[in-house]
């Protein structure tokens, strides 16, 4: 390949990179709605889970996960002070199964339950503070 | 991490998440220098009409500066990988010369995410390499390639691509085996 080609080439490929890390960053963490009737169960997230009167912040991790702690952090302050709302975090390594059902191929994936467990929100790739709010603000509410 | 409740295990030493990064913006560099050698040797070459590369003997597929150059960054990988990637000779860098001159990191990192991730780029450069010496063109620089996008985004975006294929590998595997797991 001629190297003015293989300069080219070069710069094509810095710059699809930069658009996926521009992509990226516009739409990790974004908590978006759900209108599915899409459920989990107590019994599912772990034997030591209850769900919260309003709600539940369901943490989806796994041990190699970069952004996990930010999202534990996030979850932790945005929950103090708030009654009613549970959270429970859940490691994927050891539940593939759940991972499956859940189609969950990233983590952080954080899902906000409603109280009868139906995933109200849900988050990938990081976790948006301002997002979880209002999702939270709005579980309180309607419940 | 800071606020692990007294009495749990004392939670994994943290590492600045600039270390990381400053590593990955070295590894990035050299990676894009490695595409544009294989590019321009005989990984990407014609001769007439056929490949140049399966012509080739052994030791000039294995000559190839672009070889050269990503052997010497798997190997790069395999250190971060076995000893940690805070224990990288890059990484030993920027604690002696680049920490001391920034301001202390406003958060402590896990750095066994990262330390995955330079697995994930041993993995992707020794595939580069056995396929160049099986006489595959292109597959070095794609291989280079592949890696830089993932090193590039850790070091310009902070996106861990290395840490987000743990789950996909354990989806990928056999269900029996993932219960057994």
């Amino acid at each position: 390949m001629s190297p003015l080609l293989a300069l080219l080439v070069l710069a094509a490929l810095v710059a699809a990179a930069t658009g996926a890390g521009l992509l990226w960053r516009a739409r990790a963490g974004r908590v978006r709605e759900r209108h599915g009737e899409q459920r989990v169960s107590e019994a599912e997230l772990g034997p030591q889970v209850r769900f919260g009167r309003r709600g539940t912040v369901v943490l989806l991790t796994t041990p190699s996960c970069a952004l996990c702690p930010g999202a534990r952090r996030t979850i932790r302050s945005e929950l103090a002070g708030r009654e009613g709302i549970a959270s429970a975090e859940v490691d994927l390594s050891e539940r593939l199964d759940l991972a499956r059902r859940l189609h969950v191929f990233r983590t952080p994936t954080t899902l906000v339950l409603d109280p009868r467990g139906r995933i109200a929100a849900r988050a990938e790739g990081g976790l948006d503070p301002l997002g979880l709010r209002s999702r939270l603000d709005a579980l309180a509410t309607t419940s | 991490m800071s606020s692990t409740p007294a009495g749990q295990a004392p939670a994994r030493a943290g590492i600045d998440p600039r270390g990381p990064r400053f590593v990955a913006s070295i590894t990035a560099l050299l990676l894009l220098v490695d595409v544009l050698l294989g590019l321009i040797g005989p990984a990407a070459a014609r001769s007439g009409t056929d490949w140049l590369l399966p012509a080739l003997p052994l030791a000039q597929r294995a000559g190839d500066p672009a070889f050269v150059l990503l052997a010497v960054l798997a190997a790069l990988f395999a250190w971060g990988a076995l000893a940690g990637v805070q224990r990288g000779p890059f990484a030993l860098l920027f604690r002696a010369a680049v920490r001391p001159r920034l301001r202390g990191p406003a958060e402590l990192e896990d750095p066994r995410p990262p330390t995955f991730a330079q697995g994930v780029g041993l993995v992707v450069t020794l595939a580069g390499l056995v396929l160049q010496l099986a006489g595959v063109p292109y597959a070095l620089p794609a291989a280079a390639a592949a890696a830089f996008v993932a090193a590039f985004l850790n070091a310009a975006f902070g996106y861990c691509l290395g840490c987000e294929m743990y789950l996909l590998l354990q989806r990928l595997r056999p269900r029996s085996s993932a219960a057994a797991g």
